[in-house]
């Protein structure tokens, strides 16, 4: 793990973050998420799961954040009109990272450097998917066709 | 170590009988492959080793991140995901917000998963893929209301989302 | 001699690096990093230029004409003249436009094309960018070409450029399912994601003749065909070239692009047909291995390329043959048809394992691909569908 690299992804997945939470212009903001998550999957590469950094950009970047520019073209007569910004977020969001940045720091059994592990291969998590996380991987199933199917009624035309 | 590498810099060790690249035995690899595919891999772009080796070095530890700047890092994103949710009027912000504060989360498994010693299963890993699954489908129904909600009011800012009654 | 001319790139890649046996290993890792981004884009560059002047004659061909033949001996300078043309262009933004988003939506188009053509394996040792998860690798980066087609229609603020947008993503999420799912089989049978293993799992031959290519059994073939047209639709090839179709919208997405920006959409258009076209080859024509055992003495990576150059034919001669289909056709064919023969191709793949690979497991696989297509067949009803033309209004 190199912290070159550690620091490069920390700023542009921050910075990425911070702008999707922050700019004015919708469309930004939601290319701002997308951005924001390959940095997140370049964590998750650094970290030695590559397989879940790949799912993610695959799930978040293929799926979500067309899902999110669709529905911003979908609603796009109130675009724009977003002027309401909530000041007391800030002080919230401030006041969260600070108490868990104290507590993780306080914490002495969290200062440590990643172990020597063996990496993670994809065949690994196939067969750990296949056997002890058979019945979960069942009713992920499950929930995703039942979100398929809630999404499609609820934004089906209503019949007059 | 290093002249060795030059050209098979992912090989950890020429002459083994497995492709480093992937670490485990393939069946499939038939006898007739050339002595050359075990030994160099064109091309292939040199993979950090992905192991820091704990030195007694206190200089060393101070060099690479330790599982404290992941969960700082961690924490972070899940204040920016909070951020949007609570300021931000747009449903879609929220929703953002929302997706953010998740993935903050699934960092925070990754990175417990890496940093503990190893076991069995990759639990972390497990969870995290399961938690981006559901995250997803909550994103799609997330967005599917919406965007029913916009056809009844014709907005999507929450603070007028004041009716009980459609 | 043949082991010699083989090799000989990746000795020339060792050659490069060998003075640099002191640097530090990330030096190395950079260096040799650029020098395989460099070559992808040389030889594909080469490549991309090669091929659109090829596709004009072919086409001029096909249609009894000439085609290019003004630029150099038989045209073939053709592509310099286009490139130097599409330079001096002026770059129009248009005045409403979201300039941040219009601007990087050719970036982003083109760095995604690049990015998937990094994970096949050209040859033998011959692999830009070796990970586990390869295939994965190359359809999550492939997906975000959605986002960056989304990105060109909204940030030109134009509607023919929404509308080609808004054609483009359907078609592509529609297709993307399929694709995937055609892909499953292979991954199935050879249990692993990485294009090297898949290619290794293809380099025998039965009788020392045939090769074993996944295309040469019954779900290979089905899942081929189903990848090859997913293919055309991802990379908006002629008979699903609907979000571009400029009889109804000018030139959908593109509409608003002029210059070079215009020149790299049409650039990552075919650098993305060379990367479906490529994983098409690894996965299902043995990659970078010989026809025959005897033919082995050329070296691995001209068997990539004559593939590819096969496969590229077959597009070019698809879109000099095949008229343009209706926006609601190509939808029903994904869903109601592409999918399920997918997961039939699935399934035939799991019965080809079980009953033990051989002629056995080729019979039985060949009977489930044959049961689903007939009950598909008459499910959707397509003979009535495609019974003779009645002519009400003219004789």
């Amino acid at each position: 793990m190199n912290s070159a690299a550690f620091v490069v992804i920390a700023i542009f997945t921050l910075a990425a973050a911070l702008a999707a939470a922050t700019l004015r212009k919708l469309m930004h903001a939601a290319l701002s998420f997308a951005v924001a998550f390959v940095g997140l999957a370049s964590f998750f590469f650094l970290l030695g799961a590559e397989f879940v950094g790949l799912a993610l950009v695959f799930i978040y970047i293929g799926a979500v954040a067309v899902l999110i520019v669709f529905t911003i073209l979908l609603t796009r007569r109130d675009v724009g009109k977003d002027r309401g910004f909530n000041w007391s977020g800030i002080v919230i969001a401030l006041a969260m990272f600070g108490a868990l940045t104290w507590s993780i720091l306080k914490t002495q059994s969290l200062a440590i450097v990643a172990p020597h592990i063996r990496a993670l291969t994809v065949k690994q998590i196939g067969a750990a998917l296949m056997t002890t996380y058979v019945w979960p991987l069942q009713c992920v199933g499950l929930l995703l066709t039942a979100a398929l199917i809630g999404a499609l009624v609820l934004v089906m035309e209503e019949k007059r | 170590m290093r002249n060795s590498n030059l050209g098979s810099i992912r090989v950890t060790r020429v002459g083994e009988r497995v492709l480093a690249v992937a670490g485990f035995p393939c069946d499939f690899l038939p006898p007739s492959t050339d002595e050359i595919q075990r030994k160099a891999c064109f091309g292939a772009t040199p993979k950090p080793a992905r192991e820091v080796r704990a030195l007694p070095n206190p200089v060393r530890h101070a060099m690479t991140p330790t599982l404290q700047v992941f969960l700082i890092v961690s924490a972070a994103l899940f204040s920016i995901g909070l951020l949007a949710a609570l300021s931000r009027r747009h449903a879609i912000f929220i929703l953002i917000g929302i997706e953010l504060m998740l993935a903050a989360a699934n960092l925070n498994f990754i990175a417990f998963w890496r940093f503990a010693p190893q076991s069995k299963q990759p639990i972390g890993v497990m969870i995290a893929i399961f938690s981006i699954a559901i995250s997803a489908a909550e994103a799609a129904v997330g967005l599917a209301m919406v965007i029913a909600v916009y056809r009844h009011y014709r907005t999507t800012n929450v603070d007028q989302l004041d009716q009980l009654k459609g | 001699m043949t082991a010699f001319l083989d090799q000989i790139f990746v000795r020339g890649k060792q050659t490069l690096l060998a003075p640099m046996a002191h640097a530090p290993g990330w030096l190395v890792q950079i260096v040799s990093s650029l020098i395989n981004i460099f070559a992808l884009l040389a030889v594909f560059l080469t490549l991309f230029a090669l091929i659109s002047v090829l596709e004009r004659k072919i086409l001029a061909r096909m249609q009894n004409r000439y085609g290019p033949n003004r630029v150099g001996p038989f045209g073939l300078f053709q592509p310099i003249a286009d490139g130097i043309k599409m330079l001096i262009k002026e770059d129009i933004v248009p005045a409403r436009a979201d300039k941040l988003v219009h601007f990087l939506a050719p970036v982003l188009i083109a760095a995604v094309a690049i990015l998937t053509l990094g994970v096949i394996p050209y040859g033998r040792n011959m692999t830009p960018f070796a990970i586990d998860g390869g295939i994965l690798f190359f359809f999550a980066v492939g997906s975000a070409t959605e986002l960056a087609v989304f990105m060109a229609g909204w940030g030109s603020n134009n509607k023919f450029s929404m509308l080609g947008a808004m054609r483009a993503i359907a078609q592509m999420f529609s297709y993307e399912l399929p694709l995937i799912i055609a892909v499953l089989p292979v991954v199935m049978v050879v249990g692993s994601l990485m294009p090297d293993r898949i290619v290794a799992a293809q380099a025998q031959y039965t009788f020392g003749l045939v090769p074993r290519w996944f295309v040469f059994t019954p779900w290979g073939a089905a899942a081929f065909i189903l990848f090859f047209v997913s293919g055309l639709v991802e990379s908006n090839r002629t008979p699903f070239d609907v979000p571009e179709g400029e009889s109804e919208i000018v030139a959908g997405h593109m509409t608003e692009y002029s210059g070079f920006k215009y020149a790299t959409f049409f650039m990552a258009e075919y650098l993305g047909m060379f990367a479906i076209s490529g994983l098409g080859v690894t996965l299902f024509l043995g990659g970078w291995h010989a026809p025959a055992g005897a033919l082995e003495f050329l070296p691995s990576y001209v068997w990539f390329f004559a593939k590819l150059s096969a496969l590229l034919f077959v597009y070019i001669w698809v879109r000099g043959t095949l008229p343009r289909t209706r926006i609601d056709q190509i939808m029903n064919l994904a869903w109601k048809f592409m999918l399920p023969m997918a997961f039939a191709c699935v399934i035939a793949a799991a019965v080809w394992h079980y009953a033990g690979r051989g002629l056995r497991g080729w019979l039985w696989s060949l009977v489930v691909i044959a049961i689903v297509y007939t009950l598909l067949s008459i499910l959707l009803d397509t003979r009535r569908k495609f019974a003779p033309r009645v002519y009400r209004f003219a004789e």
